[in-house]
């Protein structure tokens, strides 16, 4: 393999896990409110988690990729992707933090669970407009 | 006064040459990556030749790249 060429390669990968488990996760997550199946939940967080590993490795590759291949260039494209790349992050961490200090969020009655809910939505509406940004580049 | 719409449409192509570039890039490294890979001659020559028409391809759009961003940079200082 062409070493050269490793960012892209380690960028489109990354941005498949992304792009993947999110929304999994929502779906999961959605038939647990819909059927009460605990495993729905636990089975939502675990794709949230390794989703989440995925982040910081997609979004360093896409950033080194842009200094590198396109130079650095702003452009509308590239500001929302790193704009947006961070959003994502930081909406997915914030998931991941509230869910293992309160591992029973979606189990209790209340606002929270619909604002997690909702949450988990924008992330994987955030993802899916990243990937559709980074169909651009294909 | 700013002419946005004009800002606007030299932005987009701008987006579209800096999208571009590297692609003519990429397949020029393709050919010449298969170049190496023939014994024969005659397609040998015919990929280097291929090579070359992406070479010309990147210098021209990185040329309107160019034009495009002086024009921008005129526009915004308007």
């Amino acid at each position: 393999m062409n070493l050269k060429k490793a960012p892209i390669h380690v960028h489109h990968m990354g941005s498949h896990f992304t792009s993947a488990l999110f929304p999994v996760s929502s779906v999961l997550l959605t038939l647990f409110v819909i059927t009460g199946n605990s495993n729905m939940e636990s089975a939502a967080f675990y794709c949230m988690v390794f989703g989440l590993l995925a982040i910081p490795v997609t979004y360093v590759s896409g950033a080194y990729d842009w200094k590198t291949r396109f130079s650095g260039r702003r452009t509308r494209i590239f500001d929302h992707k790193l704009v947006f790349g961070v959003i994502f992050m930081t909406i997915a961490m914030g998931l991941l933090v509230v869910r293992i200090v309160w591992p029973a969020i979606m189990f209790e009655a209340g606002v929270a669970k619909w604002l997690y809910l909702f949450f988990l939505y924008a992330a994987t509406g955030t993802a899916a407009y990243l990937g559709r940004l980074g169909s651009k580049f294909i | 006064m700013l002419d946005k719409k004009l800002i606007n449409d030299l932005k987009a192509k701008i987006e579209a040459l800096v999208i571009a570039i590297p692609k003519e890039q990429a397949a020029y490294e393709f050919y010449m990556d298969i170049t190496s890979k023939y014994e024969d001659e005659g397609a040998k020559e015919m990929f280097l030749f291929l090579a070359k028409q992406e070479a010309s391809h990147k210098a021209m759009l990185e040329r309107i790249l160019g034009d495009l961003e002086g024009k921008l940079e005129q526009a915004m200082l308007e």
